[in-house]
């Protein structure tokens, strides 16, 4: 494990606004300004509280707290989807970050397999040149079969999610940034999925996974960050983040 | 913390005063013909002076107002216009001394001086917060780490990352495309049946019913329709641009201007279908030869596709940010077709508002193919300006108001 990280988070802070009777609309913003009973009243809402994170080359770092504790917004931050509110993330020059927020986002119903998958793939930033490298190894990893020619409207969700799983798994990046997404296929495809992430990790590669499985963290992670309203209140092992979570969850809901 | 849109230093005051004497040019050099730029220099060393200290003026009121927090954009704007028109009064008194001061002159000058006042002022104010984003960002200085979004917000780097995505761009367009005219029997057909539906429609009301003395009519208005039918679908669709690619956006980081980028290249290639069918058969059927003129075509396409580029970035953000923003581009859209020289010829306005009326955003362009394909004519220098301006001005708003407010679409979303 080299020292310098690859990814970090300064003191990161995100504020969303909840807008009570907010205005969407010009028009209602030139009313609010002149009519003061109209005028949407702000509640600020820190979804995360100066959070500081190094992670480094082949880590894999399992974030974990209850619903609402600004784990994926941390996650969602840490990809470059939303600009932190205060403070910075700083990734190492020429680090390719990949994303595994959604599956099959990008996906068109009417056109076929093939079709999309190079759509998709152009989305994550890939030529096509690239994606004619990978794309017998995405089919493969599918198990779609004589079914990639046919538009997707006519698969099932599992086939679905597992083209787009196989497609995101090769688009090759250093960090990969999970969210929940191991409820993909079978039980045998999902032995896979994990043969491979775990894989993935030991080629040196970096992994960061937002779960709320106890098991799933504990098979794939080396490091555990637990997260509680905005603030990290835990960062280490992962036995010792788990319990922590597990109390956090205990006490929560006996303070019921 | 909120960054003050503008500021009071000496660089920034330096800015407007040459954003306020190019403006006060510009306004200028579109309202009087070329010979009498010359004149214009001369005589206009007065209103100019005055202009630079006015926006000066307005600047630092501005900047003053800026201290206390506030929102600025609507204050800026407004006052810019405000000072531009009564720049513009100042300025045709100073030029029309020696013939005394005509209202059509207060009429055309007055809104043009209105309009690039607020146009600079709003440039000039993405210049400098994109500047204090820079500086934000350069107190932290590492040479191994990058802050995610760094090139973000500036132009060069928002250009380039829209260009290392064009297979992207490629993709959504040719998806497009496909979708468009897949299962349906007429297929392409369809696109060719509009523009002949509208084209017959108006034929029938205007030459008919109305009589317009216009000669070829059906040359004139296909050449004007179809430009427009570009414009229209570009400009409408901008409004979906961002938010119906909403999911996608909440899940992967790619540029989003890849996104207005692909609607007016799809609007293109729909274009250049129609186009490609319809004006040989038309240039045919009118017996109009081949001239060396044509060959301007593709060059005022380019500034076309340029202009409504700028135009749709700009609009995909304000949709975005405002989602009615939507109905005021329907209605505005309507408007413009009137005041736009498409089913009547330029020469039919009153002779004083001729060159307001070239002013209206697709006139230059659409005047310019009437001049190369119904005239027989090289078009205007009045025109080229225009068009130049228009392009140039249009692109480099739309895409700094993109780049700008880019980062903050996933909020809104």
């Amino acid at each position: 494990m080299s020292a310098a990280p690859v990814l970090v988070a300064e003191r990161v802070s995100k504020r969303f606004l909840l807008h009570h009777n907010r205005a969407y609309s010009l028009k209602a913003r030139l009313l609010a300004r002149a009519v003061p009973k109209l005028r949407p009243s702000v509640e600020d809402f820190w979804a995360l509280r100066a959070v500081e994170l190094r992670i480094h080359r082949g880590e894999a770092v399992g974030l974990v707290g209850r619903n609402g504790s600004g784990k994926s917004t941390l996650l969602k931050i840490l990809a470059g989807l939303h600009r932190p509110t205060i403070g910075r993330v700083l990734v190492r020059r020429g680090v390719k970050i990949g994303t595994m927020i959604e599956l099959g986002v990008g996906f068109h119903p009417e056109l076929s397999g093939r079709e999309n998958v190079y759509l998709s793939a152009s989305v994550y930033g890939l030529t096509r040149a690239d994606v004619d490298r990978i794309y017998d190894a995405v089919v493969d990893y599918s198990e779609i079969g004589n079914f990639i020619d046919e538009p997707i409207k006519n698969y099932s969700s599992g086939m679905m999610m597992r083209l787009a799983f196989a497609l995101a798994i090769h688009v090759d990046a250093e960090v990969l940034l999970l969210d929940e997404i191991f409820a993909v296929g079978d039980e045998a495809f999902q032995q896979k999925c994990r043969a491979t992430m775990r894989d993935f990790i030991d080629k040196g590669r970096t992994l960061i996974f937002v779960s709320h499985s106890a098991q799933q963290v504990e098979d794939m992670c080396n490091r555990v960050c637990v997260l509680s309203h905005g603030h990290k209140v835990f960062d280490g092992a992962v036995r010792e983040g788990l319990e922590l979570y597990h109390q956090m969850g205990v006490g929560a809901s006996k303070g019921v | 913390m909120k960054p003050a849109l503008l500021r009071t230093g000496p660089p920034a005051a330096l800015l407007d005063g040459c954003a306020a004497v190019l403006a006060v040019g510009l306004a200028y050099f579109i309202r009087f013909p070329l010979s009498e730029m010359m004149h214009f220099v001369g005589s206009a060393v007065v209103p100019l002076a005055l202009t630079v200290v006015l926006q000066l003026g307005m600047g630092l009121a501005t900047g003053l107002y800026s201290r206390r927090g506030q929102e600025l954009w609507p204050v800026r704007l407004a006052g810019a216009a405000i000072a531009g028109a009564v720049l513009a009064l100042l300025a045709t008194l100073g030029l029309d001394m020696r013939e005394g001061l005509s209202r059509e002159a207060v009429v055309t000058q007055v809104p043009l001086f209105g309009f690039f006042g607020a146009l600079w002022r709003f440039w000039t104010g993405l210049l400098v917060r994109q500047e204090m984003r820079r500086e934000l960002r350069d107190q932290f200085g590492d040479s191994e780490l990058v802050e995610i979004g760094r090139d973000m917000s500036s132009m060069t780097g928002g250009v380039l990352r829209t260009w290392r995505y064009r297979h992207l761009l490629l993709n959504i367009v040719t998806k497009d495309l496909k979708l468009k005219y897949q299962r349906s029997v007429l297929g392409f057909a369809w696109s060719l049946l509009n523009p002949l539906v509208m084209i017959a429609v108006y034929t029938f009301a205007f030459r008919y019913v109305m009589k317009m003395p216009t000669e070829r009519f059906v040359l004139f208005i296909l050449i004007g329709i179809l430009a427009w039918n570009f414009f229209v679908g570009s400009v409408t669709s901008a409004s979906e641009a961002v938010i119906s690619n909403a999911p996608l956006q909440k899940a992967v980081v790619f540029p989003r201007a890849v996104l207005p980028f692909s609607t007016v290249l799809f609007n293109l290639a729909l274009y250049l279908l129609t186009i490609v069918v319809f004006l040989p058969v038309m240039l045919l059927a009118y017996r109009v030869p081949p001239a060396s003129r044509m060959l301007l075509f593709p060059f005022f396409l380019f500034l076309q596709v340029v202009f409504i580029t700028g135009l749709t970035l700009l609009l995909a953000t304000a949709s975005t940010l405002f989602r009615d923003v939507k109905h005021l581009i329907e209605v505005g859209v309507n408007v413009l077709f009137w005041t736009t020289p498409i089913i009547y010829e330029m020469t039919m306005i009153p002779a004083r508002f001729q060159r307001l009326a070239l002013l209206s955003p697709m006139a230059s362009f659409i005047r310019a193919y009437q001049d190369i394909f119904y005239y027989g004519v090289v078009p205007s220098g009045t025109v080229w300006t225009v068009a130049i301006v228009y392009a140039v001005a249009s692109f480099v708003c739309g895409l700094s108001v993109f780049l700008a407010y880019e980062d903050s679409f996933a909020d809104h979303l």
